[in-house]
């Protein structure tokens, strides 16, 4: 197999710290590479040096045998680059945006009209090319930024997190836009933390702390977890409980949760096991093999996944378990002109409960989360948190409420210190109390290397981290939290699960939006939002249950939402 | 370098200035408003000048001088006998000044002697102080040659002097005054608004996207030095017909010239805008560096308002830096005197060297990747 | 309450000095601004260049001529010979002035007859123009009396109060102390909120228990704080620098200087409550603090523009500032009558306030 792109021991250093270190690699002609990694691994970087808009501190990057950096103006027009904060004018239109990029790709005129016919069929923003770039959903921005990347033709497409804040059905959306491009002329660099991406693609590189830990076919890796997969069934009382406990048990290195079950990775040394050698004869009923999945790999290359134990959770007092409604949605309206972005949404949050909104981008979602937590002022209906409409009471009702934003939302000009000193103040934290939080946030997460460090410039799994300790450190009864593992790396988002779980155990409530299906097996009840309204309420397993038919007999939660949001777009149109 | 990237470029920026209200604010609102303001607000010359007139003597001559004082049409006078009553209102900034016609002032008068008039002005607004000092003066010099006519006259002061104003008879400040606007207008599209462009492609990510494609670092300045240059002619032709036809400010020399002139005035702002933003890249900093080093001096230091000759020659070298001042000049001679071309063409060919070099540096300082 | 608002100071401070370079720019340019610019604004004239055309050869035109070279306003002659030079001197901005003596003048004056010399002015600077021939005439006077063609005028006996010598810079300095402080003070908060909204940051704050009184006060004191720094910087420097009397009560001018940049704060809340980027925020508050400084008084008096322009002048923080800080370097001013124009500046800073939260209020729609 042909190399189109050679990487060639590259080392890269910003201000004498390493980013990339003495990295070799080569992209198969026509093939789809995976790039994947913790936060913070080089990805941004390797996709940068390879594009020549960084040129590396030694060795050389190739390109259909020219020099990345040196001779980038050969490669014009070769190379189709996708940023992460991609590039889209949000004051032109869909059509302004694709001509734009269109002309700066040397896309000859006579090719033009049919390539946008060609993009715009792909996207289906056929329907939208009057639309602004801002006014679009974040899925079908993103779908919008890789039609732009894709005009001239370019025979090296580079990715770098392309479905970062996208639902699943706009991700298999962008993923089939490749592959129908691919056939064989086109090689793609595919960045990614949704691994179940990363193992359809015939290759990957996975990085960590700037260095190459695995390059070859992902079934490879994940062949070297045979055997080693279980799930446990059948389980009585508290799963995340249980999952606490096993996760320290020795020889688990993984676990999860799934619906009502718990999938769980065990050590290659470990002896093989059992419900009696995990201890946990009387709490669930069978442990069957299952098939190890990238992500299981993943985290197993990686050393495994964090403990049980969350040292933040440990903090909180436990909340009465009186199973009172903590927070409510009465019939929620918003209309902005003749749109409705929510429409009738009803649901009650018990103590202790989390609760997940799933939806595609725009379904109205983000406009219920603000509603709830009092950012948005309801058309008609209302929002309670504790019995308290948070538009009309005062701030008191306000600090029972922790909030986590889509985007990161600490002050980027401070440093990781002085933002938690921030956030405690504004919660009325004072004096040795605030210190004694701040101390333990410091403990939990583990910011010690981080305090005097800028926030905009820490690694996307630091800033979520602080993100979560700013958002719990006044010991709040609810926690909002908006997508708040989006582009972070599976061994962070489990980190996050961990101190979710073990909150919620104290009492605490948790509303939480995702995009990660495999998150959403995590909740206890889920509302589907489609359209502004809720289309489905239920517990992961019972969504699930509601979707399952002949042709798909075991449903999972990804093929129960696009079945759901498929389902309602039937009846809209039947009517 | 290919023409249709660039197209691309142009009309994206187009667009972007178009939808976006705050450019619209600054190419055409604010040029009316400021013009407006320069018709109305800022006279430099004094009418309505409020005074107290201090009666000491009840004698004829004295009130007859008062009444000059009252009957004078750059004055607004208000009489009375006793000064104390106004020294709160001279601090309080409610009079620009005090007249006091001394006691005996007629008595004395008729013995041939004359007692000197006091005048107290405010001199914490020089200006206006010397403006109430010197119609005081004429007021006094008037009715002093009406007196002695009346009582027995003597010849005509000789020699007598006969004053022209060349250019700008009626004496309007304004006249030198809106032409002068112009060239504030044009700093502010030329420099402050393209000094925030650039920054606010790199502070939203759109830069690294252009980046990746095949532009090249000329198409990509050209591509913000058109656009905003069209919109400063643009704006400069709406302000100069409003100057013309709404306010009429004479205009002596041709509108090509015209056109040349802030062509290259604009030419040399955008420089200085497109190299500001190149060397900030956060928006912040780019306004408090074009707000010091383009609107403040081409307000103060251009000899827009301020006369360059009275300041000290430090100043007056930084002034010769200046662009605007090399604007301003040509501006006044052609809404004013004609085509001067001893004037135009120096100060013309200035304002493009500074243009070319400014360009030229941003060119140099302009990275066509991330490093 | 007090702890949440002193963490939102602290937080605000932090961002506008974080580094070396930002502190730099809140500082100096403000008071390298006030030392250049108070040397610039002077409408004064000094150093003019004139242009004579004596026709005469007679000694009395010399003895005239002699008069303008020797004084000390101007300091550059140049002879002309001709009408077409002298058109040419004009128009090319030579200078400013030409003094046209007929060719019998001499004679004229030693036979006692009457007359008369040209004044030419280049009237583009009219102001320029009316000030020079103020001094042209004061020689001719002077000529005249010396060579006993007019009765003596008895010069006024003019005293300038609070400044004897007329010296421009005692005006210059109050009023850019006033001007730059509005600038700031509206450019930190409307800068401040617009980035927080651009960034994300101000949701968090408005989830947080805060009251919208609290945020309010939050972004107007940090502001507030730094103003009164780069005020204190400028009054010592000129009084240190440019030796500006200062005769009134230091309590008093720091009295009104709270209250003045406490509205324009507002004024910069209210306008980055209506922006939605930085973009608009920076060129909103440029677009009212230029027409705020034009109307304020300082680059005309108040009473000389038009009475609409007056009433609007009503609503310029600026306005009142400038009368009570000059009025307290040079004039003593009296709490008594600072207060005629405390009290407006008092309701404009409550009226904006209000305003800006009332905004910040409703922006949660």
């Amino acid at each position: 197999m042909p190399a189109l792109v050679e990487i060639d021991r590259i080392r890269k250093e910003f201000r004498g710290e390493t980013a990339i270190d003495n990295l070799t690699a080569s992209l198969a002609k026509g093939r789809i590479t995976g790039l994947v990694g913790p936060d913070g691994a080089g990805k941004t970087t390797l996709i940068r040096l390879i594009n020549g808009l960084l040129a590396p501190t030694r060795g050389t990057v190739r390109v259909n045998g020219f020099d990345a950096a040196r001779e980038r103006a050969k490669l014009a027009g070769f190379i189709g680059y996708m940023p992460q904060k991609f590039g889209l004018y949000e004051d032109l239109t869909v059509l302004e945006n694709l001509r734009l990029y269109a002309r700066l790709h040397d896309v000859p005129e006579n090719e033009r009209q049919r390539q946008f016919e060609k993009m715009l069929e792909f996207t289906d923003l056929a329907r939208f090319t009057g639309r602004l770039a801002g006014a679009l959903s974040g899925g079908m921005k993103q779908k919008l930024g890789l039609a732009c990347s894709l005009l001239g033709r370019p025979r090296l497409l580079l990715l770098d997190e392309p479905g970062v804040g996208v639902d699943p059905i706009s991700r298999r959306e962008l993923w089939s836009m490749v592959n129908a491009l691919l056939d064989g002329e086109m090689t793609v660099l595919w960045s990614t933390s949704y691994l179940d991406e990363a193992e359809r693609c015939e290759s990957v590189l996975l990085l960590n702390e700037s260095k190459l830990l695995f390059s070859g076919p992902p079934a490879e890796l994940t062949g070297r977890l045979q055997d080693r997969v279980r799930l446990l069934r059948g389980i009585e009382g508290d799963r995340r409980k249980l999952l606490a406990r096993l996760l320290d048990k020795p020889g688990v290195i993984d676990g999860v949760i799934q619906g009502s079950a718990l999938r769980l990775v065990f050590a290659a040394d470990a002896p093989c096991p059992s419900l009696a050698s995990l201890g946990v004869e009387r709490d669930a009923r069978e442990l069957i093999p299952v098939q190890p999945r990238f992500e299981d790999a993943f985290i197993d290359i990686l050393g495994g996944g964090p403990g049980g134990r969350s040292e933040l959770a440990e903090r909180f007092e436990p909340l009465p378990d009186d199973g009172a409604t903590v927070a409510a949605a009465h019939t929620l309206v918003k209309r902005y002109g003749s749109f409705t972005a929510a429409d009738r949404i009803d649901f009650r949050i018990r103590r202790g409960e989390i609760f997940g909104l799933l939806g595609p981008n725009g379904a109205g979602k983000s406009t219920t989360f603000k509603m709830l937590c009092g950012l948005l002022r309801p058309t008609s209906g209302s929002a309670e948190i504790n019995g308290a409409d948070l538009q009309r009471s005062g701030p008191e009702a306000r600090r029972q409420l922790g909030y986590m934003a889509q985007k990161f939302s600490q002050y980027d000009g401070l440093n990781l210190l002085q933002n938690l000193r921030f956030f405690a103040g504004i919660y009325g934290l004072t004096g040795r109390d605030r210190d004694r939080e701040i101390d333990g946030m410091v403990d939990a997460f583990h910011f010690a290397p981080y305090l005097k460090a800028n926030a905009g410039d820490l690694p996307l799994g630091i800033r979520q981290r602080l993100a979560l300790a700013c958002a719990v450190m006044h010991k709040p009864a609810v926690l909002f939290l908006d997508e708040p593992t989006s582009g972070v790396s599976p061994v962070t988002r489990r980190e996050f699960w961990t101190h979710i779980n073990a909150l919620v155990d104290k009492g605490v409530t948790v509303l939480i939006t995702t995009h990660f299906m495999d998150e959403a097996e995590y909740c206890d009840r889920i509302a589907l939002v489609y359209r502004g309204r809720a289309i489905a309420t239920g517990t992961p397993d019972e969504l699930k249950e509601q979707v399952r038919s002949a042709d798909c007999p075991d449903p999972s939660m990804e093929d129960a939402f696009i079945r759901l949001v498929q389902e309602s777009d039937r009846q809209e149109a039947s009517r | 370098m290919k023409f249709s990237r660039f197209a691309a470029l142009f009309s994206k920026e187009c667009r972007q200035i178009v939808r976006d209200p705050s450019s619209i604010l600054i190419a055409f609102v604010l040029p009316i408003i400021l013009i407006i303001i320069f018709t109305y607000a800022v006279s430099l010359d004094m009418n309505h000048l409020k005074i107290a007139v201090i009666l000491e003597d009840d004698s004829a001559p004295a009130r007859s001088l008062a009444g000059a004082f009252l009957a004078n049409s750059h004055f607004e006078s208000r009489v009375s006998a006793d000064r104390r009553a106004f020294e709160r209102d001279l601090v309080a900034g409610h009079i620009r000044g005090i007249v006091i016609i001394p006691r005996r002032f007629g008595e004395k008068l008729r013995q041939g002697e004359i007692k000197p008039l006091e005048v107290i002005t405010d001199g914490s607004e020089p200006n206006t102080a010397n403006f109430v000092q010197n119609y005081a003066q004429g007021v006094w010099a008037v009715w002093f040659g009406q007196h002695q006519a009346l009582t027995g006259g003597t010849l005509t002061p000789t020699p007598d002097s006969e004053t022209r104003i060349w250019y700008n008879p009626e004496l309007e400040s304004r006249h030198f005054l809106l032409p002068g606007a112009l060239a504030l207008i044009m700093t502010l599209i030329g420099t402050l608004l393209t000094a925030l462009v650039i920054s606010r492609e790199w502070e939203r990510g759109t830069m690294e996207a252009l980046l990746s494609t095949a532009v090249t670092r000329g198409e990509l300045l050209l591509g913000k030095l058109v656009p905003y240059f069209l919109l400063g002619m643009l704006s400069l032709t709406l302000s100069v017909a409003a100057i013309i036809l709404v306010f009429h400010v004479p205009f002596r020399g041709s509108f090509l010239l015209l056109g040349a002139s802030g062509a290259v005035f604009l030419f040399s702002a955008l420089g200085l805008g497109l190299f500001i933003s190149t060397v900030a890249k956060n928006q912040f900093v780019a306004c408090q560096i074009a707000f010091l080093a383009a609107f403040m001096p081409s307000l103060m230091l251009s000899g827009f308002i301020f006369e360059i000759s009275s300041m000290p020659a430090w100043i007056q070298y930084i002034c010769n830096i200046i662009p605007a001042k090399y604007f301003i000049t040509c501006l006044h001679s052609l809404f004013l005197v004609g085509n001067v071309p001893a004037l135009l063409i120096p100060n013309m060919a200035y304002m493009a060297a500074v243009g070319a070099l400014l360009l030229g540096l941003t060119f140099l300082l302009t990275r066509p990747n991330l490093e | 309450m007090w702890n949440r608002i002193k963490t939102l100071i602290v937080k605000e401070l932090q961002i506008l000095l974080r580094d070396r370079k930002t502190r730099i720019i809140i500082i100096v340019p403000p008071i390298m601004q006030l030392v250049v610019f108070s040397f610039a604004s002077t409408l004064e004239v000094k150093n003019i260049s004139m242009g004579v055309y004596n026709r005469d050869s007679g000694e009395a035109s010399r003895q005239l001529v002699r008069r303008f070279e020797f004084s000390p306003s101007f300091i550059k002659l140049t002879s002309l010979d001709n009408p077409r030079s002298l058109k040419q001197f004009l128009d090319a901005q030579k200078g400013v002035m030409v003094l046209s003596i007929p060719d019998d003048f001499s004679r004229k004056l030693a036979a006692g007859e009457p007359v008369k010399v040209q004044l030419l002015f280049d009237g583009r600077r009219s102001n320029v123009a009316q000030i020079v021939n103020g001094y042209a005439n004061r020689i001719l006077a002077s000529f005249r009396a010396d060579t006993g063609q007019a009765a003596e005028l008895q010069p006024l006996l003019v005293r300038n109060w609070y400044n004897p010598n007329l010296d421009y810079m005692y005006f210059t300095l109050p009023c850019l102390i006033g001007i730059l402080c509005m600038v700031m003070g509206i450019t930190i908060p409307a800068l401040s909120v617009a980035r927080e909204r651009e960034f994300g940051t101000f949701d968090q704050i408005l989830v947080s228990p805060l009251s919208s009184t609290e945020i309010l006060i939050g972004k107007t004191v940090p502001s507030l704080l730094i103003g009164l720094v780069q005020a204190t910087g400028m009054i010592l420097a000129a009084v240190w620098c440019f030796r500006l009397p200062f005769t009134g009560s230091g309590g008093l001018l720091y009295l009104s200087i709270v209250i003045f940049i406490t509205s324009v704060t507002g004024i910069g809340l209210f306008i980055s409550a209506l922006c939605k980027t930085q973009q608009q925020a920076i060129l909103g508050a440029f677009a009212f603090a230029v027409p705020a400084v034009m109307i304020s008084g300082y680059a005309t008096p108040v009473e000389n523009m038009p009475q609409w322009l007056q009433y609007l002048s009503l609503l310029d923080p600026l306005r009142y500032f400038l009368v009570i800080i000059r009025g307290i370097f040079l004039k003593a001013m009296p709490f008594s009558v600072a207060l005629e124009n405390l009290l407006p500046l008092v309701a404009l800073t409550v009226v904006s306030l209000l305003f800006a939260g009332w905004f910040f209020k409703k922006k949660l729609d």
